[in-house]
């Protein structure tokens, strides 16, 4: 029950962000798909009679390329407020104490932090995601629906906003000074995006995200459990 | 309580792994932009330099042999034809050729259209632009913010697209759409299939290049596996095996007349549309149409990289360039002994030749022609004060590399590039590429700065170190990455000082006790204030 009033009490706090990153997610990626629509068939134009064909001119985005882009910004975003609200607030405003002094272990305050994270996550940006994979694989609408590796590569971004967000979370319980090696954690998630989009297999990406997402995890809990505030 | 010492032992072992992998790559790239930044600054200076070196005098016969490329006739005969270049060094326009003799006496001078001489051409390499690789189509799968590409291949029908055609590269063949929802089937090995569970692989990729026919141009592609080589026709949903090699991966594919057919007006030699690959086991394979035949070839294993087949309606020919400042193919070819190699062969002269082959029906080789030149030692190269500047500063700004650099280098050497090519991991490959851009330029002054920063971290760790163990890691730390170390040292152990009450000197706060004398830690007094509590009355 406990846990429960908690979690509520994060998903309130945090619903500002959560439904800013779902109008924005929804409303811009909706605009761009339905361009796509009307000038994506123009992108298969016809080869010369009789010419060698640039392997290039066979390449083709997804249809929801554009979309994707903003998925991985509102993704982004969206890490790096959650990050902010909950950790960097609390740390500005002094009220660690308030938070923390309470008849529940610190271990059901930081897992309901995560979780709530995890859960505005999933329903801003996964709901959605799915909404427009359904939609780019109508018939009658479109050439081609989309590949299984690209519905997967938007999870994967999906994913990559969630380590920005516990790496943001990081920063915010560092006791390092600013100039110092206060921002490194954020330093470890660009590594960890650039890392993994340059996988040109999915399941090795997933690796690459799987590895520092937890090693970003397990710092957090240890500094969380352990740190004076 | 176990398990949080052991989380917290193994957070503090994550913190300092991400840390020195950040501080790695800030150095790297910092160390990156100042070589940058001086390229820049110096681009200038190699112009005027490159432009003093071209008036040494050279050898009028020998710069003809040298200038003009070796071209046969099918009966043998040998001209050396030489593009005409103005004082830039630029072909002029139209394209005019000198054509000489072995002997470099020229026997005929005009435009290039013009030339009453037919020679013989080879099969050729498909250039980047015409053909996609491996590592190309890696590259196009990477995720990028837009997603990643997909290779899609249309079928047109009265200028509309009629059926699309993608390439699943996890099951390794096309699938078809008729639109979103409609599949028409599968292209695999074993060909057209509606049935997904029917449809082949068709091997792991290697390369493919693609055209269109003449006339509906639509797209037709040679697609290059491990083994085997096909064509496929997407408007006729044609997959056609063309080659399998039993024994050995194919290592290179030319193409000479395949793709599109070459008809020049009034040419005396008709060829045979020909694929020439090359496989591991040094055997050299024609793929020929018109009629279609496969011919197989046994080469010498140096003769690999350095011969050519083409296929004439009468004869198959083949041509091999040798040269002797090439070590052999036994040879080892370590990086000691090639430089070894290099050594010996300072100041001899080159010579090379080229040899010009007929191949019978029994893959038997028969010598028709060979020529052979000499060519004087190289000179060591001129470095210009530009480029000797740029290595200067790139050196110098290297020694603040981490030792481990030159450590890792010396123990993987060259094997540590051929592995990460191999492994066809961009990460790897950019590892690998930053040690070797960034090794450290002279091991002295290395040496010396990771001597300092040493001395550094002893000197401000002593006065706040806990344990000895933990002190003579840090150093050894420090020691092996040098300012890297030092500054992740810094990042993750930098405490107050203060003095000690008892022997004055100066102590850390993260051990009670003093580690000169010590004292503990003073406790403060407790004042009437800090009761909460007060007695009754």
């Amino acid at each position: 029950m406990r846990f429960l009033a908690l979690l509520k009490k994060e998903m309130r706090e945090c619903l500002p962000w959560f439904l800013l990153a779902a109008v924005v997610f929804l409303l811009m990626g909706g605009i761009v798909l339905r361009l796509q629509q009307y000038h994506h068939p123009w992108s298969y134009t016809a080869f010369e009679n009789g010419q060698i064909i640039s392997p290039y001119r066979m390449l083709h985005t997804s249809t929801l390329n554009m979309t994707g882009a903003w998925l991985f910004l509102t993704s982004i975003g969206l890490g790096l407020a959650l990050g902010i609200r909950q950790f960097w607030m609390s740390s500005f405003r002094h009220l660690w104490g308030f938070e923390l002094q309470r008849s529940v272990t610190r271990q059901k305050v930081l897992c309901a932090k995560l979780l709530c994270a995890a859960i505005l996550f999933v329903l801003s940006l996964g709901v959605i995601w799915v909404a427009f994979c359904r939609y780019a694989s109508l018939p009658g609408v479109w050439l081609l629906p989309p590949t299984i590796r690209v519905i997967c590569e938007g999870w994967l971004f999906i994913a990559l906003g969630f380590v920005v967000y516990l790496a943001t979370a990081l920063v915010g319980l560092n006791t390092a000074k600013w100039y110092a090696t206060r921002g490194l954690p954020l330093g470890f998630a660009v590594i960890v995006i650039i890392a993994t989009m340059l996988q040109w297999q999915l399941w090795i990406s997933l690796a690459v995200l799987i590895a520092g997402g937890a090693i970003l995890l397990l710092q957090v809990f240890e500094t969380f459990l352990n740190k004076e505030f | 309580m176990s398990t949080q010492i052991t989380m917290k032992k193994i957070s503090a072992i994550l913190t300092t792994a991400t840390t020195i992998l950040v501080m790695l790559l800030l150095l790297a790239a910092a160390q990156g932009i100042i070589i940058a930044v001086s390229n820049l600054l110096t681009l200038n200076r190699q112009v005027n330099r490159t432009v003093a070196a071209e008036q040494e005098p050279i050898d009028e016969k020998l710069s003809i042999i040298r200038g003009s490329s070796k071209s046969f006739m099918p009966d043998g005969t040998l001209h050396l034809v030489k593009q005409v270049k103005d004082e830039h060094r630029h072909a002029v326009k139209p394209e005019r050729v000198q054509i000489y003799d072995v002997n470099a006496n020229l026997i005929w001078e005009g435009l290039k259209e013009e030339n009453p001489y037919e020679y013989l051409s080879w099969a050729k390499a498909i250039g980047w632009r015409d053909g996609m690789n491996k590592r190309q189509m890696n590259n196009v799968s990477m995720i990028t913010p837009e997603l990643s590409q997909a290779l899609e291949i249309p079928v047109f029908s009265d200028e509309q697209v009629d059926e699309l055609w993608r390439y699943n590269s996890v099951k390794r063949y096309f699938v078809g759409y008729k639109n979103a929802d409609e599949r028409i089937g599968y292209l695999g090995a074993n060909g057209f299939v509606e049935d997904k569970s029917q449809a082949e692989s068709l091997g792991k990729f290697r390369w493919f290049t693609a055209w269109s026919q003449q006339g509906p141009g639509n797209v037709i592609m040679l697609w290059q596996v491990d083994r085997k080589i096909y064509q496929i026709d997407f408007e006729n949903r044609l997959v056609k095996l063309l080659f399998t090699s039993e024994d050995a991966s194919i290592e290179r594919v030319f193409l000479h007349h395949w793709r599109l057919p070459d008809i020049q007006l009034g040419a005396q030699i008709h060829y045979r549309p020909a694929i020439f690959c090359k496989t591991e086991d040094n055997k050299l394979h024609l793929i020929m149409r018109q009629p279609a035949e496969i011919m197989t070839v046994a080469v010498p294993a140096k003769w690999g990289n350095f011969s050519t087949l083409t296929a004439t309606d009468d004869s198959v020919f083949l041509t091999y360039m040798g040269n002797d400042n090439w070590p052999p193919a036994e040879y080892p070819r370590t990086p000691k002994s090639i430089e070894q190699w290099r050594r010996q062969r300072q100041g001899m002269p080159i010579n090379r030749w080229i040899e010009l082959y007929s191949v019978d029906q029994n893959s038997k080789l028969k010598l028709i022609n060979r020529f052979d030149w000499q060519l004087p030692p190289y000179k060591v190269a001129m470095v210009t004060m530009a480029s000797d500047q740029r290595s200067r500063v790139q050196r110098y700004v290297s020694d603040f590399s981490p030792p481990l650099y030159s450590w890792i280098i010396e123990i993987f050497g060259k094997k540590l590039w051929q592995w990460a090519r191999s492994s066809d991991d961009n990460i790897m490959e950019m590892f690998a590429e930053i040690l070797r851009q960034l090794r450290p330029g002279h091991t002295t002054i290395n040496w010396l700065l990771s001597i300092m920063v040493t001395a550094l971290a002893l000197w401000h760790g002593w006065a706040r170190r806990t344990s000895s163990i933990k002190l003579i890691f840090w150093l050894i730390f420090v020691a092996v990455l040098g300012l890297a170390g030092f500054l992740v040292y810094i990042g993750l152990n930098h405490t107050a000082l203060i003095s000690c009450p008892v022997c004055g000197k100066k102590r850390g706060l993260t051990r009670v006790g003093c580690v000169r004398c010590g004292q503990m830690l003073p406790v403060p007094r407790i004042r009437d204030v800090d009761k909460v509590l007060t007695g009754a009355g």
